[in-house]
């Protein structure tokens, strides 16, 4: 498969994404321009400081907000000119998350939660039901498919969150510093599960993160500064604190 | 906002009882006279007054006033005329009373000027004033034989106008009518005002003793009409209504400080991290639960009187003393916001300080105790069941009321409140499916929230439920108590009466009246009791009666006779077929007769003995009689009366003479009363016409005074409690931002998110539907076992089912418009916004 078609079918590109925060009469500058293009499949880290903005993309590519000016691709669909309606198919189908705070609902089972996407597409949650159970297999939360999120250890909570965002196979799976409440044993083990996910089923996976650690795990690091990016660089075997250093580099030579 | 909506709940419904509550005894005292009882000369001849002394030593006399009657002939004291020159001049049924302090012998409401202040002065009735064209402050000359008294008209009263059978009426001081009419020191009636809570008809048989020869002491019309039963029952509802509007209140106050000071929860551990101690904790927000509560409380009894009056003026021409401010409403009022406020808030502040302080901070949501629900169920049905116990096991019907009052009540509503959590899981489950199947969510999602707050979402629809529970019983009483008025007016459309009787020639003509349906006769005719009966048994029983002839059958389809002894299945065979004879109450006892017995009855050539077949009251003939003044005229006495067949009458005693023909007429927008004035005049020439419509009408007014008062004041309770509780409410949609956020994020629409919310309130809404039914059924059945034991008065248990249906509807819709803002808001927000903060 040539490259583009690949990154048509599941990259994500931005051209001039510029989004701003009103706070009271203050406006914060989250994006200034963008221009990103990320080839699928495969693992890729997003990093750069506190504020620099990486939630702020993760949630437009997302679709959990709008962008106030730029075009925004995931998947060779464009966001642009979608409205609300289509925006929630986008959600539904065509984009998987998960938070750093999981975000599992209370009151469901973990394999009700697992379901959630297609019983909102309108399946019921028995059709969907196998595959969910499939999922939660691979994942190794076999024994633990009835139990409530409160009942569930945080790495357990973070794999089901996977399992849900992966159910409606989107191309593209984002995250959002997955890892940001889970102990460095547990934090492992997901960035392993996400690398073989994005391989296995040869889809783009996008993590921000702040660790090293993390992001050696993955193909490729994006930087970003100020709401702009500031650059990019292939991981290729650098170990954690060689891909220290390369950030760091890569946000100076920046300025 | 709950406090003040509450305690204008408080205040609204006890000044909307006490308005209606006093304006229906002012209008029914202006129908019927306000005096308990009254002692006459069985031949209606005056009597001296030096027993009105004797009777105020009487045990359980109030008041007593001594009443002459008789007639004065007015004419203009500037001896104005009219258009053709003649003298203005009216003959007017005159009553002299003494002056009274007592309240309820003030003399008539009047429509204009003030009442009689001096000797000298006089009162009209609209009819004398319009015939001698006066108006208050004019002089008017009262022409007798001597020399002529010109007197001062003080006001003019506010008397029904009833149609042609009514006779100008005016009231002037005792002493000057007995001196105008060359009466000094005579009375025709001592009216007699009992102490509060007298039974009337008890009290009378027990002076009887008393009594001297030839006078009669009899229950006066409020009394034989029942009417008084109403008033009784009136006042207990205006009791009952404050104590349940403060229990309302009370309970949604607390639940409002619970959701609160709950919200403060994290921050007091927080401040217990920081080494507050417990008793900080504690005070401060016990301190701001009672300051919030009587602000909110001093702003809510303005709003609650303001919507009082509202209703007031609504119904303002039914309502003669207008709003009448419960002063007891209002500082009740004030007192239950401030002690629900503090208790409402005692609870979670001790809870918060209770806390270990790390706990209170990282638990969120530790999942509540499967047993709580069923400890609910239990305690809330215990609670229940206690009030049923009160109602139906204490015997004392005193003793009843005040356990009912101060510990029944608080135990149903307690009750209804807890069964309400454990309901909420039931609805919850009932309407999960359905509704998850339309909106495409997981069912656990309706249910799971449900489960996770059962006490919060459960005691929000207990307070919800308060204002159904009110609407449900104020209105069932009020639709019971306007049944019972109506069937107590059962009387003729129309009233045909001629004094020198209509004959047989004429009852004919009446009847086949075109319009006429059907038509009862009614003859009077005075006899003599003979034999043993005659003679009495008790001196006091004078041998002269009354004998009522009436068409049993048509008079019965017409009005409605209770019976006191007998029933009508055995008594009309022997009625019909001339061997039997009904008899009024006070003339078994009188005479010391049962029915069974056999009076024998005199006339001055015949004789015939009947056997006492049954006791009848006819409380619509009394009113109507009473109103049209046909009673002053004919059945002075209706204690005296014996009631035959009226053809029986004629065949024994000659008399086929009727004085009142009773008449049923066809609906027909046509056959106005005029009309029938007309075609009464031409059948029968000299016949007078009355119409039995209108005085119904009157009557009827006063009924659905009750309804439209009553029910006005319980959805004014319904807006306030549902309004006071939104606020609960749309906390609780609030709270679930992050979950929407979610649900948002993984694809979910924005309708089906929407309604999910709308159909939490809408479960919370169900059950409030479902306990405030329960609520309020119980309650309506204990105030029905109560009206009945403490005012006599049976009410049927009428389910008012469309006020139910507007009260569900309502209900429902306000507790969407509650969550509807918040939702909406929530809305706006991209589910990135909705994420920021934590599930
Ligand atoms: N809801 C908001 N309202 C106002 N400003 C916001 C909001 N969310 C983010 N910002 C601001 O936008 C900028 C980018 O925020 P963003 O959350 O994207 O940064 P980030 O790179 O994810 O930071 P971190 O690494 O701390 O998570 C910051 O300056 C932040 O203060
Ligand atoms: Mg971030």
């Amino acid at each position: 498969m040539p490259p583009t078609e690949a990154a048509a079918a599941c990259g994500v590109r931005l051209l001039g994404v510029r989004k701003a925060y009103r706070q009271g009469d203050r406006r914060v500058e989250a994006l200034r321009g963008i221009d990103l293009e990320i080839q699928g499949p495969g693992f890729h880290a997003i990093m750069g400081p506190s504020g620099s903005g990486k939630s702020t993309l993760l949630h437009l590519l997302a679709g959990l907000d709008a962008a106030d000016e730029g075009t925004i691709e995931v998947g060779g669909v464009s966001l642009g000119g979608l409205d609300d309606a289509a925006l929630t198919l986008h959600r539904r189908r065509r984009s998987g998350v998960i938070f750093q705070g999981f975000n599992l609902l209370p009151t469901l089972t973990a394999l009700e939660n697992v379901t959630l996407p297609a019983t909102l597409d309108g399946r019921t949650h028995a059709e969907a039901a196998p595959r969910a159970e499939n999922l939660l297999r691979e994942l190794g939360l076999a024994d633990r498919m009835t139990h409530r999120p409160d009942a569930l250890s945080g790495g357990e909570q973070q794999r089901v969150a996977i399992a849900r965002a992966l159910l409606q196979e989107p191309p593209v799976l984002l995250a959002d510093e997955p890892t940001g409440n889970l102990d460095s044993q547990a934090s492992d083990r997901l960035w392993r599960l996400l690398a073989e996910v994005a391989r296995t089923r040869s889809m783009l996976v996008v993590m921000v993160t702040h660790e090293p650690l993390a992001a050696a795990h993955c193909e490729r690091v994006h930087v970003l500064r100020d709401g702009r990016v500031a650059g990019s660089f292939h991981v290729d075997g650098l170990d954690p604190s060689q891909l220290a250093l390369r950030l760091s580099d890569t946000l100076r030579t920046a300025v | 906002m709950a406090v003040a909506l509450a305690s204008a709940l408080v205040t609204a419904v006890s000044s909307g009882m006490r308005t209606g509550q006093a304006n229906l005894e002012a209008r029914l005292e202006r129908l019927l006279g306000s005096v308990d009882a009254r002692l006459v000369q069985q031949t209606g001849a005056p009597f001296d007054d030096a027993i009105l002394r004797e009777m105020t030593l009487w045990p359980g006399v109030r008041t007593v006033q001594g009443r002459l009657s008789g007639s004065l002939t007015l004419i203009r004291a500037d001896a104005g005329t009219d258009g053709e020159g003649r003298i203005r001049r009216t003959t007017a049924q005159a009553r002299g009373v003494d002056a009274s302090d007592d309240p309820r012998l003030k003399g008539p409401p009047l429509r204009e000027g003030r009442p009689r202040g001096s000797r000298m002065e006089i009162v009209l009735d609209p009819l004398s004033a319009t015939s001698l064209a006066v108006g208050v402050g004019d002089r008017v000359r009262v022409t007798r034989l001597g020399e002529p008294v010109d007197l001062t008209v003080s006001g003019i009263s506010d008397r029904p106008m009833l149609g042609a059978l009514q006779r100008a009426f005016v009231e002037v001081d005792r002493s000057l009518l007995a001196e105008l009419s060359d009466r000094p020191g005579l009375l025709t009636q001592a009216s007699i005002v009992l102490e509060p809570g007298t039974d009337i008809a008890g009290w009378c048989q027990d002076q009887a003793s008393r009594v001297p020869e030839g006078l009669l002491l009899e229950p006066a019309e409020m009394a034989t009409s029942g009417m008084d039963r109403q008033v009784g029952a009136a006042r207990l509802g205006f009791l009952l209504a404050c104590s349940i509007a403060v229990l309302a209140g009370a309970f949604i106050v607390g639940v409002g400080m619970t959701t609160s000071v709950s919200e403060l929860g994290r921050e007091l551990a927080l401040l217990r991290c920081l080494g507050a101690s417990r008793g900080q904790l504690f005070a401060g927000p016990l301190l701001a639960g009672a300051t919030l509560s009587l602000s909110a409380a001093m702003a809510g009894v303005p709003l609650g009187l303001a919507g009082a009056a509202a209703v007031a003026w609504w119904f303002r021409q039914s309502l003669p003393l207008g709003l009448v401010p419960s002063g007891e409403g209002i500082a009740l009022a004030l007192g239950a916001s401030l002690a629900s406020g503090v208790l409402g808030s005692a609870l979670p502040a001790w809870q918060a300080a209770a806390t270990q302080p790390l706990a209170a901070l990282r638990s969120r949501s530790r999942p509540p105790a499967r047993r709580g629900p069923w400890i609910c169920l239990l305690v809330g049905a215990a609670l229940a069941a206690v009030e049923a116990i009160i109602v139906t096991r204490v015997q004392d019907p005193q003793r009843k009321f005040w356990m009912h009052a101060l510990l029944g009540l608080a135990c149903a509503h307690t009750g209804w409140f807890l069964l309400c959590v454990p309901l909420l899981r039931v609805v919850a489950s009932a309407v999960a499916t359905p509704t998850s199947r339309m909106l495409r969510l997981p069912p656990g999602l309706l249910r799971g929230s449900v489960a996770r707050a059962p006490y919060r979402l459960g005691l929000t629809a207990g307070a919800l439920m308060m204002g159904l529970s009110v609407l449900v019983t104020t209105w069932s009483h009020g639709e019971g108590m306007l049944g019972e008025i109506r069937s107590r007016i059962r009387f003729g459309d129309a009233f045909a009466m001629k004094v020198s009787g209509l004959s047989t020639a004429e009852q004919a003509a009446l009847r086949n009246l075109p319009g006429v349906r059907q038509a009862a006769a009614v003859g009077y005719l005075p006899l003599r009791v003979g034999g043993e009966a005659g003679l009495g048994i008790q001196a006091v029983a004078p041998p002269g009666v009354i004998c009522v002839g009436f068409e049993p059958d048509a008079f019965l389809a017409m009005n409605r006779l209770e019976w006191i002894q007998g029933t009508p299945e055995s008594a009309l065979p022997l009625l019909r077929d001339g061997r039997g004879a009904l008899v009024a109450e006070q003339f078994l006892t009188a005479r010391g007769l049962q029915v069974g017995d056999r009076i024998e009855l005199l006339a001055p050539r015949s004789r015939a003995s009947f056997e006492i077949v049954g006791v009848v009251r006819s409380a619509g003939l009394d009113i109507a009689t009473q109103v049209f003044g046909i009673r002053s005229v004919y059945m002075e006495h209706a204690m005296s009366c014996v009631f035959l067949d009226l053809a029986t009458v004629g065949r024994h005693f000659g008399a086929r003479e009727a004085v009142l023909m009773q008449m049923e007429l066809a609906p027909d927008p046509l056959l106005t009363d005029d009309a029938m004035a007309d075609r009464v005049a031409t059948a029968a020439p000299g016949a007078i016409f009355a119409s039995g419509r209108a005085i119904r009408a009157a009557i009827d007014d006063v009924g659905r005074l009750v309804l439209g008062v009553s029910g006005a004041v319980a959805f004014a309770a319904l807006l306030v409690a549902s309004l006071g509780v939104g606020s609960v409410i749309s906390a609780q949609v609030q709270g679930r931002r992050g979950e929407l956020g979610v649900l948002r994020a993984m694809g979910a629409a924005r309708a089906p998110v929407v309604s999910l919310i709308l159909a939490e309130a809408g479960v919370v809404a169900i059950t409030a539907v479902i306990a405030g039914t329960g609520l309020g059924w119980e309650l309506a059945w204990a105030g029905r076992v109560l009206f009945a034991d403490l005012a006599g008065l049976r009410l049927a248990a009428i389910f008012p089912i469309w006020a139910w249906l507007a009260g569900c509807g309502v209900h429902t819709l306000l507790a969407w418009a509650a969550a509807w803002p918040t939702v909406r808001g929530l809305l706006r927000q991209s589910p990135r916004e909705l994420l920021s903060q934590p599930t």
